[in-house]
């Protein structure tokens, strides 16, 4: 795949079209005076029929399951975590391309809408689709792919980052049928506004930390002991509600528990691979779009800034940032089509691939955003020309999904083992 | 945008045609067809004669209601809302029948995803004068009763006068009010 179908063109255009008539518009009220992403997000997937879409895809799948089970028992349980697929009737086949190009065009102007709405239908939703009973699976995942339900997924805590499973101190205590959640979780997408909560933690058994399962459980907003902070104020993607989750003595039962079962592979330390996966392609799409706008911005502006009697586009200087940034940009487009065109080959892209993909688009976005800010002088460091936000949203993709640091160990550790 | 099919006449024969010739090829296009509802906007933004749609119900030999600020079908009548200078008027025909839509009422909506996959294996029928029996030298220029001879550049507005407001504003408005002598 060297550039987009018919289809997705046609695709492009029309959720452009949306986001610049219903989106962009109201952008100050999203970055800047705290309105939820959410209704605007839900109305554009009812606009495209993501969410009818989605819900159909889920069925499908189920189906699908549901007879394998039958032919082949066992097989469907450890095969599950890839990326669900919108069910786009007849002619509609299975392309990753369907959620890259709303990452990708709502990233040109609001990246922060794209991180509410990954961590909710990606993240949120996968975790409990991959390890879920089918009877949890039915009862959120329909909800949250469809935006009927927004979802926030909760692992980082004030002192577990990057080593989230190492220094995780948020504990499941068992108590009769049913146990009691307690702990503290910081920088949660959506957080303040989540009905579904996937909520991380270990099995407090009287056992040393380390040695201790690790469990997920799924929480509902109202939950005794369930308090929802508000948002935080943060550098960028302002349009992208983040927050603290604190659980005191917050009592689930089984049937929250994802699986229903204490017995996880690996001591729940695996998580679901195939999903982080997909939140590393979902950066370098939210790349892409940011690469693109901040280009043509840029190449606009230095036609037509005239210093020195002439446009800036005339310096060298000036020319190096622009060929720099189509360098990027093309860079970052052949990862995601290459990724396009594997899925829909069948194929996965292994960890460290992902790690490398991540890496490179999110420095890319990063380093492509601040020279456009340079570019436009001191109009790049006010918010009226739109570079100052991107740079600032573009910031948080080297540190969000696995910093840029654990990247590169991931990649380092896979060339080493080879 | 959710069409089930689409008809495209394309033919040399027809260079030049005028509004009358128009109105014959989408008259015998539409008789293949035997919508309930033919809408048309109210005119084109090249040609703008806005005669089109009214040729072509006399052609089909169909009711026509043009300017419609709303359309609601109702079995078998439409009703519509038709703009006027000073409101609207209430209007009913039976179908089938000729509507024009005034612009900016009707939003298109967007097509949506589903709806652009299954795009591609929508039919598009690719027709001919000849295929739609007409003769061709009833369209074209050879048919048309009207010929653009010319077409000029528009002349450009001149620039208007500013006014600067000296505390004395309202009586220079006045002045250039009285020496329009609209007042
Ligand atoms: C806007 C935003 C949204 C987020 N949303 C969510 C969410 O929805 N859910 C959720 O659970 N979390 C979320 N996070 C948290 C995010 O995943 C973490 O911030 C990230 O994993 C880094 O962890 P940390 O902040 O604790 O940094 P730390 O892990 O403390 O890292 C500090 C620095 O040390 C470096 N470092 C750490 N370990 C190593 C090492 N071994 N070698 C070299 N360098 C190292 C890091 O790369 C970094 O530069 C979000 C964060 C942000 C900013």
């Amino acid at each position: 795949m060297f550039e987009w179908s018919e289809e997705h063109d046609m695709m492009r255009t029309a959720v452009r079209q949306f986001i610049e008539k219903e989106i962009v518009p109201e952008l100050d009220a999203f970055e800047h005076e705290g309105r939820p992403p959410y209704d605007a997000l839900r109305k554009m997937f009812s606009t495209f029929g993501i969410d009818a879409a989605a819900r159909a895809g889920f069925a499908k799948r189920i189906r699908r399951e549901a007879a394998a089970e039958e032919s082949a028992p066992g097989a469907t349980a450890n095969d599950r975590d890839d990326d669900l697929d919108l069910d786009l009737g007849e002619g509609g086949r299975s392309d990753p391309a369907m959620t890259l190009i709303p990452t990708i065009e709502l990233s040109r102007y609001c990246p922060g809408m794209v991180t509410a709405l990954g961590v909710s239908v990606g993240l949120t939703s996968a975790a409990i689709n991959a390890k879920g009973t089918l009877a949890q699976r039915q009862r959120w995942v329909p909800d949250l792919l469809s935006l009927t339900m927004i979802g926030a997924w909760a692992i980082t805590e004030p002192g577990s980052g990057s080593d989230a499973f190492g220094s995780m101190v948020s504990t499941a205590r068992r108590d009769g049928d049913e146990y009691v959640l307690n702990g503290s979780k910081t920088f949660i997408t959506n957080g303040p506004y989540a009905d579904t909560i996937v909520f991380i933690c270990k099995l407090d058994e009287g056992n040393r930390p380390a040695e201790r399962k690790v469990l997920s459980f799924v929480l509902d907003k109202g939950m005794p002991g369930l308090e929802q902070s508000k948002p935080l104020r943060k550098m960028g993607m302002h349009s992208s509600p983040t927050g603290e989750l604190f659980l005191t003595d917050v009592r689930a039962g089984r049937d929250r528990l994802i699986g229903e079962t204490e017995d996880v592979a690996a001591g729940g330390r695996e998580g679901a691979k195939a999903t982080f996966a997909q939140e590393r392609v979902g950066v370098a799409g939210m790349a892409l779009g940011i690469i693109e706008r901040c280009l043509e911005l840029s190449v606009e502006y230095a036609k037509e800034r005239v210093q020195f009697g002439r446009p800036i586009g005339d310096f060298q200087l000036i020319q190096d940032k622009l060929a720099r940034m189509e360098v990027a940009r093309l860079n970052v487009n052949n990862l995601v089509f290459r990724y396009i065109e594997m899925t829909q080959a069948g194929k996965h892209l292994s960890l460290a691939e992902a790690s490398a993909l991540k890496l490179y688009s999110a420095r890319a976005a990063s380093e492509v955003a601040m020279e456009a800010v340079q570019l436009f002088g001191g109009n790049g460091y006010m918010s009226e020309f739109r570079v100052e936000q991107l740079a600032r949203d573009a910031k948080v993709l080297q540190i969000y999904a696995g910093t840029d640091e654990i990247q590169i160990t991931h990649i380092a550790k896979d060339l080493l083992r080879r | 945008m959710g069409a089930a099919k689409a008809v495209i006449v394309s033919d040399d024969a027809l260079r030049g045609t005028d509004a009358l010739g128009t109105a014959k090829v989408l008259a015998a296009v539409i008789k293949r067809e035997m919508p309930d509802l033919i809408l048309c906007a109210t005119e084109s933004s090249d040609g703008y004669t806005g005669t089109t749609p009214v040729q072509l119900a006399e052609l089909l030999g169909l009711p026509s209601i043009t300017f419609a600020k709303s359309v609601a079908v109702d079995g078998s009548s439409v009703k519509v809302e038709r703009q006027t200078e000073s409101g609207y008027d209430e209007v009913t025909a039976p179908t089938p029948c000729v509507v024009t839509v005034t612009a900016g009422v009707v939003e298109p909506r967007y097509p949506s995803f589903k709806g652009i996959m299954a795009a591609k294996g929508k039919p598009v029928d690719q027709l001919t004068v000849a295929d739609l029996g007409i003769d061709a030298g009833q369209v074209g220029s050879a048919g048309a009763g009207q010929e653009v001879v010319s077409v000029q550049p528009a002349e450009a507005r001149q620039g208007g006068e500013i006014v600067v407001d000296e505390g004395d504003g309202h009586e220079k408005i006045v002045a250039f009010l009285e020496q329009l002598k609209v007042i």
